[in-house]
């Protein structure tokens, strides 16, 4: 059963990030501290660029592009990519994955304002194709995909021992979005079998991953972020390119809808709240696709949040300074443009 | 005497470093490896990108000018490897050429991550060489750095430079790096009862020097010609080589001493007011002398000043008595041979051999790497006297020496 609607704020003030160029926005992320964007353009010329800007109480500084070596502008044209940023825990820094045209995707560790991205891992310590980087809740380890081992198995860098190994044998079906949980050794993600996606775990002391109950089945579960002892994951069992938002026990069991029709993400997890006990998700429904709704994770309601524009989707959010900031991506409530990203400070209001 | 120094300088050409200018070839090969570098750079290839770099900078030093993206590359190639202190050179280079923000605020930064730290071993050390920080850095830069360091040392090398701020364990030796100094230092000892040797040298190695040397030995003392009798040769000048070789030993890295023998000419043409050709032939004056110089060294980076006693011993021949001689008709030849004639004074030919000691100092700025040797040019300048008379002398040379670090940075 889902929750019902308990509340809706209205929305005053929110202030749109403008980058020159155009493009469609994307996959907004805060860095920990709040000070920080990231996010993704991608104008329809065959390339993603990583942008981040800088944030001070709600009010964005010009974004900057996040060129890695090799693809600024007098080497080379389209074709790049740069995309999935992850911020450290606690530092404003982050990694993404990224490859020039043709080349190999490969994860890029980036400083803003501070000189530009350098590759994280080299290929003598991880060769082949690298995504989907997670970095764990006290900063010491990465896990990511690397396809250098069979289809895409996930992979733990340790920063102790600057060693990187299999998180897991690996298998000969492709896995993808790894995150940690809490305790920093749980590590979810979601692997493809037999035409779906399914949701997988590797518990500490386990010697090999398992499928989490509840979480598996008809459709794709994929992209898992544990909250609490709780997974939340997408979930398209419904079929017809139709996404909702299923929780289930870290260990298995009963999975419940937290939403439906949700505006699936380009390409992050399910973000939480400021305080981790709600989930966030535009709607997919042209009667409700322009709010950001704030969903409990017990299931005792959700939070609307108006914006006046449509098409939203995207939404992350970030405490800090005593204040909360909701950033997301919106197409204009009337005409047609980019898919812009806008911050809105909604202190107090959910 | 115009003639000779001409030649002289012609023969030690090939001992002055070259002028640079790059041509149609250097360009068209800077052009090459630059977009070697970039195409490699897409494939993060970066050991070879720096290698193509190094290329690079070969072309500069042949005049080639390199660009902003080209430096930046470079930067971004030692970066990868961990190299930063050359990471940091590029970038400065970079933000010579265009100070954008993205350049000042990486240099920025690893100014406010890095700190300045100095790690020995000594010689007898025998145990790992080992460079473990107590809390491995999230940055890749960082951490290649460590890295590229602990390399570097385990391959038997001292390091002076930069590494990231954080507490390290050199070989059990504990060591804290901060930002912005002071300068840590770890200096990696023997295990007790371990120890080989009393004295390490720093560094040990030929010096040698090289060049033109002019010298001009002056009018004899006053009373020094009537006191001993003898016949001596006016005043004279001219010009020659030098060639000095010998040992340098380094007592530290800053300072040395130096031993050389060596061999110093001089040729001048004699000064003779309207020369009588049809009566005399004027043939030029010489000096051949081997030398021996002992010396203190003192090494400020590229900077080498050297001074101590020098004494040499050699053969002259000279046309022109000196003019008590000439005056007087009292010198003798040490027997009881009285030359009185003054008609022919500035005619007459005088051999024999030169003892004198004196002193001589020598300036060099190093620019070089010459194999493991330092490379660099001198003045060099020294007097020295048979008590007679002063012979004052100065040198351009090219001199080779050992590296302070004996090679190992």
């Amino acid at each position: 059963m889902l929750p019902g609607l308990i509340a809706c704020a209205g929305l005053a003030g929110a202030v749109e990030v403008s980058w020159v160029g155009g493009g469609h926005g994307s996959n907004p992320q805060w860095s920990s501290d709040g000070a920080w964007l990231a996010f993704e353009v991608n104008n329809n010329a065959d390339k993603v660029d990583l942008y981040v800007v800088k944030v001070a109480n709600g009010a964005p500084a010009a974004p900057t592009r996040v060129a890695i070596p090799g693809s600024s502008s007098s080497f080379s044209g389209g074709g790049s990519f740069a995309a999935n940023p992850v911020w450290h825990p606690k530092q404003s820094i982050l990694i993404f994955e990224a490859a020039n045209s043709g080349g190999t995707t490969r994860l890029y560790y980036f400083n803003p304002g501070s000189g530009s991205p350098a590759e994280y891992l080299n290929a003598a310590q991880a060769p082949g194709m690298l995504a989907w980087p997670a970095i764990s809740p006290d900063g010491m380890s990465v896990a990511f995909t690397s396809s250098s081992s069979g289809a895409g198995d996930v992979f733990l860098f340790s920063q102790q021992t600057n060693k990187v190994a299999l998180a897991f044998p690996s298998t000969k079906e492709p896995e993808n979005a790894p995150k940690f949980a809490p305790d920093g050794k749980t590590v979810v993600f979601s692997r493809k079998s037999y035409g779906t996606e399914d949701v997988f775990s590797m518990l500490p002391g386990a010697s090999a991953a398992g499928p989490v109950k509840g979480a598996t089945g008809n459709g794709d579960q994929t992209r898992p972020r544990v909250a609490g002892s709780n997974i939340i994951y997408f979930t398209g069992e419904r079929g017809d390119d139709r996404w909702d938002i299923g929780i289930v026990p870290l260990v298995g069991g009963d999975r419940r809808i937290l939403a439906r029709d949700i505006r699936l993400p380009q390409r992050s997890a399910p973000n939480l709240s400021a305080d981790g006990t709600a989930v966030l998700y535009g709607s997919s429904e042209p009667a409700r696709d322009g709010s950001v709704y704030i969903c409990k994770l017990d299931g005792t309601g959700i939070t609307e949040v108006k914006t006046g524009l449509s098409a939203v989707g995207d939404p992350a959010m970030i405490s800090a300074g005593g204040k909360t900031f909701l950033a997301f991506t919106a197409l204009p409530a009337a005409g047609s443009d980019w898919r812009q990203l806008h911050i809105v400070d909604v202190t107090g209001k959910y | 005497m115009t003639r000779t120094f001409l030649l002289l300088i012609i023969g030690f050409s090939p001992l002055f470093a070259s002028v640079a200018y790059a041509g149609d070839v250097e360009r068209a090969e800077h052009t090459r490896l630059s977009e070697e570098m970039r195409k490699l750079a897409q494939r993060n290839a970066w050991t070879a990108v720096e290698a193509q770099y190094q290329k690079l900078e070969a072309l500069e030093a042949k005049g080639e000018v390199l660009t902003f993206a080209e430096n930046k590359l470079g930067a971004e190639a030692a970066r990868a490897i961990g190299n930063i202190t050359a990471c940091r050179q590029r970038l400065q280079k970079a933000a010579k050429i265009d100070g954008k923000p993205e350049i000042i605020s990486w240099l920025e930064d690893i100014d406010k991550n890095y700190g300045p730290v100095k790690v020995t071993f000594d010689p007898d050390f025998a145990g790992e060489r080992l460079l473990n920080p107590a809390v491995p850095p999230f940055a890749p830069d960082q951490r290649a750095a460590i890295g590229w360091v602990a390399t570097y040392l385990a391959e038997g090398n001292n390091f002076d430079g930069i590494l990231p701020a954080g507490e390290y364990d050199v070989s059990g030796v504990k060591v804290t790096v901060a930002v912005g100094g002071p300068k840590a230092v770890a200096d990696v000892q023997p295990a007790a009862g371990t120890r080989r040797s009393l004295v390490h040298l720093a560094y040990v190695g030929p010096r040698i020097d090289v060049g033109a040397v002019v010298q001009f030995p002056g009018e004899s003392f006053e009373g020094a010609v009537s006191e001993s009798g003898l016949l001596q040769p006016a005043s004279f000048g001219g010009v020659g080589a030098r060639l000095g070789v010998g040992l340098e030993l380094g007592i530290s890295e800053g300072f040395g001493l130096i031993g050389q023998v060596g061999y110093h000419n001089l040729f001048g043409d004699p000064i003779v007011e309207n020369p009588d050709s049809s009566q005399y032939v004027v043939e030029p004056n010489s000096i051949h002398m081997g030398y021996g110089w002992l010396a203190a060294n003192v090494r400020a980076g590229e900077l080498w000043i050297a001074a101590g006693p020098l004494y040499g011993v050699g053969v002259g021949t000279v046309t022109g008595l000196d003019p008590y001689c000439a005056d007087s008709g009292k010198c003798t030849n040490g027997g009881d041979t009285t030359y009185s004639s003054v008609d022919d004074a500035e005619y007459q030919r005088l051999s024999g051999t030169i003892m004198a000691g004196g002193g001589a100092a020598s300036v060099s700025y190093a620019f070089v790497d010459v194999g493991s040797l330092r490379g660099g040019v001198s003045v060099e300048g020294g007097a020295q006297t048979d008590l007679v008379r002063l012979y004052p002398w100065a040198q351009v040379a090219f001199t080779l020496a050992p590296s302070s670090d004996g090679g190992k940075n």
